[in-house]
């Protein structure tokens, strides 16, 4: 576990707030007052529902939305005083997969003209020869093989988990030292998702990367990640290893989250979550803490404290005045 | 008693000058008062499935062969005014985004009345009104949220919304199709139990149409996989999930991960599903099986019987049953 290992990024206080059309209403606070590191080497998985801040909050660690406050920091330096040059660097190393691989890609062109575009943006490889062997390898890498023959493909030739490959491909072909993956299998049929999320740690491994993993699905998580963030209307509920999160909930709403997971097993049935109600509309938050209205631990006090991170074991975290009292009992049996 | 009887059923659509066959050759029934999983992935013919249980096959989709028969009467060649009564009336079915297509400047309350009244004019405009707060109150919806707008309402409330109105004619047989593959865990959750406490209060028949493993083994007394158009494995759920017999279920759940199972337990099946239009000679799933046999490449599997409930398609078993039989 690379905790002793130094942060890649290191986010403080971050803030991203968004403008309603409607002048003089309050601005939507997508991510408020988030601090998080990502450490050098490691598979974080940032969870939470829609409408929990956690593609908003990615977006920002790539610099892609406009920070309302705070700051995001890479390899130590904060993102606002990057230089032209430096942007343009820190782009190169810090890239995306997203959902849909079916909407990301032009279908009129070939894989080969899909996963060689980031290079020709950023300017890389004087040869055509040169080109094609960095994206021959990416291709290999991402198990589209032989790669000269995917390469005259186009999309409408693969399938779903194959696209899927290619966008990953593109992704890793500039050997970025960050890959941020939002929701990459979710569009996805079970029996492929394993294998896609395999791919992943596999090429987190053999290119030295750090990965962050968003998802609304904490199985999924747990299958990828070395530590596990959960989130919940803008702000970081809980925090911890893969198997402090799932095994140990110490947040009501983790708790909920995990219990409400439906396991592959007949004889596990039916502990239904005590949790009431939908995520809180974002445009209104709730006073004090966020989940309160839903919590089915919320005391009085609830609806007035706000509550900070706290720790409860060597990185284990969670949001929650009642952190001392409560004993949650473990929903699964591990 | 079996309520729903699909015997042989087979369903092609044509595109193009090509034909598809997504329901080849199905057969199961679903017993009165059970709840019934259907899993498979895209293209599986599952959703087709749901389409014709319900007449509502696209126009070019039709059945080409075997029966369904629903409470003993045979569906296939009644007239779309036939048609009318039976949806609704005797069957009701639930899908994800069911309420997508209300009016956005109608209350709620108002657009379940009409429906009522469809099926029943005899309540008048205030007797429908009175049923209508009575479904939605039964789908838990709290009564102060009852004359809402549908864009009002969140997505839990929203497919609470949409089981009301599959309810609506008094159905005893709901179809759900993906109805919580859009939510997030705890509503998903919330409206499973919901399903549960629905079946039981009224006695109701269920078909629940899912890729989600977790959710059939939360919900579902029967299971039916289907593969690439037909149905490979079949049985209780405890048999499919404690002792499954085609190789496909066993990878199938083998996919899923398992907390109990410990992290990076979970393995894919390589490749992806078949296309349909030219489907795998032999057995559909043997490019991706990992017992795959010389056989299977040629010859379609036939069915190989478990106990009373359980049954597979596969050559693996066609030994064991030739020596049971000796």
């Amino acid at each position: 576990m690379p905790s002793n290992s130094p942060a890649i990024a290191s986010i403080r206080d971050l803030n991203v707030h968004f403008k309603r059309r409607r002048r003089l209403a309050e601005p939507v606070r997508a991510v408020d007052g988030v601090d998080l590191d990502i450490f050098k080497g490691e598979t974080l998985a940032i969870v939470g529902e829609s409408g929990s801040g956690k593609t908003t909050l990615v977006r920002a660690i790539g610099h892609l939305v406009p920070i309302t406050f705070g700051s995001v920091a890479f390899g130590g330096t904060d993102l606002e005083n990057l230089k032209r040059a430096e942007l343009r660097a820190f782009r190169r190393k810090v890239q995306y997969v997203f959902q849909d691989p079916f909407e990301s890609f032009d279908r009129r062109q070939s894989i080969f003209q899909i996963v060689s575009q980031p290079l020709r943006v950023h300017n890389i490889g004087s040869t055509r020869a040169e080109i094609q062997s960095r994206v021959y390898e990416a291709l290999e890498e991402c198990g589209l093989e032989p790669a000269h023959e995917f390469a005259k493909l186009f999309p409408h030739q693969l399938s779903g988990g194959q696209r899927q490959r290619v966008s990953i491909a593109s992704a890793i072909v500039l050997r970025p030292d960050l890959l941020i993956a939002d929701e990459p299998v979710s569009m996805l049929d079970v029996s492929v998702r394993s294998e896609i999320l395999s791919l992943f740690v596999r090429l987190r491994e053999s290119r030295n990367m750090t990965l962050v993993f968003v998802t609304h699905d904490l199985s999924v998580a747990w299958e990828v990640a070395d530590r596990i963030v959960v989130m919940y209307l803008g702000k970081i509920v809980e925090q911890g290893t893969a198997h402090q999160l799932i095994g140990n909930p110490a947040n009501p709403y983790t708790h909920a989250l995990v219990t409400a997971i439906p396991v592959p097993d007949p004889s596990q049935r039916g502990i239904d979550p005590a949790v009431k109600g939908d995520i809180a509309d974002i445009k209104g938050i709730p006073s004090g803490c966020r989940f309160h209205p839903r919590c089915p631990y919320a005391i009085e006090k609830c609806s007035v404290a706000v509550p900070a991170l706290a720790p409860i074991q060597a990185g284990h975290f969670s949001a929650c005045i009642r952190n001392d009292e409560l004993d949650l009992e473990p929903p699964h049996h591990m | 008693m079996s309520l729903v009887r699909i015997d042989d059923l087979s369903i092609d659509y044509r595109r193009a000058g090509k034909t598809i066959r997504a329901v080849n050759e199905l057969t199961f029934s679903v017993e009165e008062g059970s709840i019934v999983g259907l899993v498979g992935e895209s293209g599986s013919g599952k959703s087709t499935l749901a389409l014709s249980l319900m007449g509502l096959l696209p126009r070019n989709g039709s059945v080409t062969g075997g029966s369904i028969l629903f409470e003993g009467r045979e569906m296939q060649g009644l007239s779309e005014d036939d048609w009318r009564t039976v949806r609704g009336h005797d069957m009701g079915m639930v899908f994800q985004g069911a309420m997508n297509s209300l009016n956005p400047v109608k209350r709620v309350r108002d657009q379940v009345a009409e429906t009522v009244r469809t099926h029943e004019p005899e309540l008048g405009k205030d007797g429908s009104i009175d049923r209508s707060h009575e479904l939605l109150n039964l789908v838990g919806i709290p009564s102060d949220r009852h004359e809402a707008y549908p864009h009002e309402w969140s997505g839990g409330m929203r497919q609470r919304g949409g089981i009301a109105l599959a309810l609506s004619g008094r159905p005893n047989f709901l179809i759900a199709d993906e109805p919580v593959t859009a939510l997030d865990v705890i509503v998903q959750a919330r409206i499973l139990r919901l399903l549960e406490d629905l079946q039981e209060a009224l006695g109701l028949t269920i078909l629940f149409i899912t890729h989600d493993l977790g959710v059939v083994a939360r919900l579902c007394d029967r299971v039916v996989v289907m593969y690439a158009a037909q149905a490979v494995e079949e049985g209780t759920v405890e048999e499919i999930f404690q002792s499954p017999k085609h190789p496909y279920t066993k990878a199938l759940l083998g996919s899923v991960p398992n907390f109990a199972k410990g992290r990076g337990k979970s393995h894919g099946i390589s490749g992806s599903p078949p296309s349909l239009i030219n489907p795998p000679q032999g057995c559909r799933f043997h490019p991706r099986c990992p017992d795959a046999m010389d056989i299977c490449t040629r010859e379609d599997p036939y069915q190989t019987t478990f106990s009373s409930s359980q049954r597979a398609m596969c050559h693996l078993y066609d030994r064991q049953e030739a020596d049971d039989a000796e």
